[in-house]
């Protein structure tokens, strides 16, 4: 193996553990425990290295274990234990809205990505992130929307190989751990969180009067609550 | 509640709006259509013909042109060692700012560097050294060879990758070559070869190359190096991303390199706004070889000199950790007051700081419970579980 200095390897761990440190405290918001955020975690790391291929050819297209199955898993378990039927409505229209506008993004943006404020790697979550919060409202809404609506973008495209005939290749989710598609999950939910904080903390604190049980149910995290019911007692 | 919903969504696009206005403002143009061209709204799917932004100093020279559209902020090393900062674009004309000159140059005592250990030439470990070339553009092409400066899914640019690759694998690199295509040539290009990019990234390459080229008059890369006709190459960093200064150092010990091997190779370092895959590692490099207007022969002449600067830059890093401190050769910004990878982690680990107490401190409303907080978490984290 060549050698490498040990400030670049410095680098590449920390950003890794800052990466995956964040992944695992946003899932830690999503209805799962400690436990259950880093076997999810785990999950994408080692489903990174497995491609399953979908079609050959010309128009070829792949679809990645760690970087498309097991997010996309995770939010359709999401949309399936929605708190209330209005959640799961604002997550599903979140995702049409984002895929829509991630496709159109990635038309009409400029080829170049100096061209923008920010590089499309971070565009394109920004806008899952501001569609899914703004519809929904809810930080599982936020990462439904930004990975279903990556995953719709890249079916859309591969239709669009289809339909020109242009050849190409999509591999849904092949950066894996490092694809767009988690990258977006992650950000999006920050983003939820960081608005969605800064806003209740202009407001006062969350609402909680006249909503749903589920969804305050779901304004607890798992993991903090005791197994005698009596949540929120420390 | 509708109502709260509707204000914040006013809040939030007056916002965006002010960001988009602000940034022209810079510019120094605000009109609708600066506006669609601050989100890069067009229809074309290469740069229009002759479209390219020219990079000038104080004294009104041209230092380089790029079809890369230039920001202020971006930075530019030339083949002198100077650095230069852009400080004003105006009608694509970007002002730069001579910010001094540089010790980028080869150090004598590089040479007497024990070849270093996995390079080529060495025998056993030979096949140990591996490099990744993979192209965003798939389409880009020289148009007085191809015929067209763009062909679809199959641009010239793979044939200069041809050359790159073999050239690299007859000095015994391990070489993995990726052809596959990312067009068209949009916003999503580099979105679908960031998966080519990992894709390669697996086979664990010490280096990987994405290669293009650019779309000026081609008089700025035309050169002629040992009685032939070639392109020179730029060398571009994307400063988006936490790897930017790690990319930088690369780039600078590939200048050295190519310097020694061959020198009047190097058109420049171009530190732009993007982020080109490259939070992907610290070695993660985008070169441009020649231009449209340049013939395609003359790309893969340059290109191949380009290999020889290879295994001389790689030398020095393996040297770097191999070493003992005292007696290690430092690659070209060791001198300087940056080096390398570490001020990376400090803008990373400062950047985790600070976003983590600005979150604490709006989500708690006051810094003792930012810090009330923080003892929870500890306490839930790592502590004991309390028995109850």
């Amino acid at each position: 193996m060549p050698r490498v200095p040990i400030g670049m390897i410095v680098l590449v761990v920390l950003s890794v553990l800052i990466y995956f440190g964040l992944a695992q405290r946003v899932l830690d918001r999503m209805r799962l425990t400690d436990k259950g955020a880093l076997a999810v975690i785990a999950a994408i790391i080692v489903g990174s290295f497995i491609d399953i291929p979908l079609t050959s050819g010309e128009i070829a297209s792949s679809i990645n274990v760690g970087g498309a199955i097991v997010p996309v898993g995770f939010s359709v378990y999401l949309l399936a234990t929605a708190g209330t039927s209005k959640e799961l409505g604002r997550s599903l229209l979140g995702t049409v809205v984002t895929g829509g506008l991630l496709v159109a993004a990635m038309t009409l943006l400029s080829e170049e990505p100096e061209n923008m404020l920010i590089d499309p790697l971070w565009v394109f979550p920004i806008i899952a992130g501001l569609v899914a919060y703004l519809l929904g409202r809810s930080r599982r809404g936020a990462f439904i929307s930004a990975t279903l609506g990556i995953l719709l973008a890249d079916i859309a495209f591969l239709v669009w190989l289809y339909a020109t005939g242009y050849p190409g290749r999509v591999d849904i989710g092949g950066a894996g751990a490092l694809d767009s598609l988690v990258i977006a999950g992650i950000i999006a939910v920050l983003l939820a969180e960081f608005i969605g904080e800064f806003r209740e903390r202009l407001q006062g604190g969350p609402v909680t009067e006249g909503r749903p049980k589920e969804l305050l149910q779901n304004l607890r995290n798992p993991s903090h609550e005791d197994k005698g019911g009596n949540a929120d007692e420390k | 509640m509708k109502s709260k919903r509707v204000l914040a969504g006013i809040v939030l696009t007056v916002f965006l709006l002010g960001i988009v206005l602000i940034s022209q403002k810079e510019r120094g143009v605000v009109s609708a259509a600066s506006l669609l061209r601050f989100w890069g709204i067009n229809y074309e799917t290469e740069l229009s013909e002759g479209k390219y932004y020219e990079m000038v100093d104080e004294n009104g020279s041209a230092l380089t042109m790029t079809a890369l559209p230039v920001h202020i902020g971006d930075e530019f090393w030339t083949a002198d060692n100077k650095h230069y900062k852009v400080t004003k674009v105006r009608d694509n004309v970007a002002y730069a700012k001579c910010l001094g000159t540089e010790d980028i140059a080869w150090k004598a005592e590089w040479d007497d560097i024990p070849v270093a250990t996995s390079i080529p030439v060495q025998g056993e470990q030979k096949d140990d050294t591996t490099i990744g070339i993979y192209h965003t553009h798939s389409d880009e092409s020289y148009s007085p060879t191809d015929g067209t400066s763009s062909i679809r899914a199959n641009g010239g640019i793979f044939k200069v990758g041809n050359v790159l690759s073999e050239k690299l694998k007859s000095m015994g690199f391990n070489v993995y070559h990726d052809k596959t295509p990312h067009d068209p040539h949009d916003a999503g290009a580099y979105h679908r070869s960031r998966r080519t990019a990992v894709k390669l990234l697996k086979k664990q390459p010490t280096v990987q190359f994405d290669v293009h080229r650019d779309a000026v008059p081609a008089s700025v890369y035309a050169a002629e190096i040992g009685g032939q006709a070639v392109t020179k190459i730029k060398l571009v960093v994307g400063r988006q991303n936490q790897n930017k200064q790690a990319n930088l150092e690369f780039a600078k010990t590939m200048k050295a390199a190519m310097d020694k091997t061959n020198p009047g190779l190097f058109e420049g370092i171009f530190l732009a706004k993007g982020n080109y895959n490259q939070d992907l590692g610290p070695r993660m490099m985008l070169i441009e070889v020649g231009s449209d207007t340049n013939s395609r022969e003359e790309a893969q002449k340059g290109v191949a000199l380009f290999a020889d600067a290879v295994p001389k830059a790689l030398g020095v890093y393996q040297n770097k950790a191999s070493q003992p401190g005292t007696k290690q050769i430092s690659a070209p910004d060791a001198n300087r007051s940056k080096s390398g990878s570490w001020p990376a982690i400090w803008w990373l680990l400062g950047a985790v700081v600070v976003g983590g107490i600005a979150f604490l401190v709006i989500s708690t409303g006051s810094f003792g419970g930012s810090w009330k907080k923080i003892k929870e978490f500890t306490g839930s984290e790592f502590g004991k579980r309390r028995q109850k």
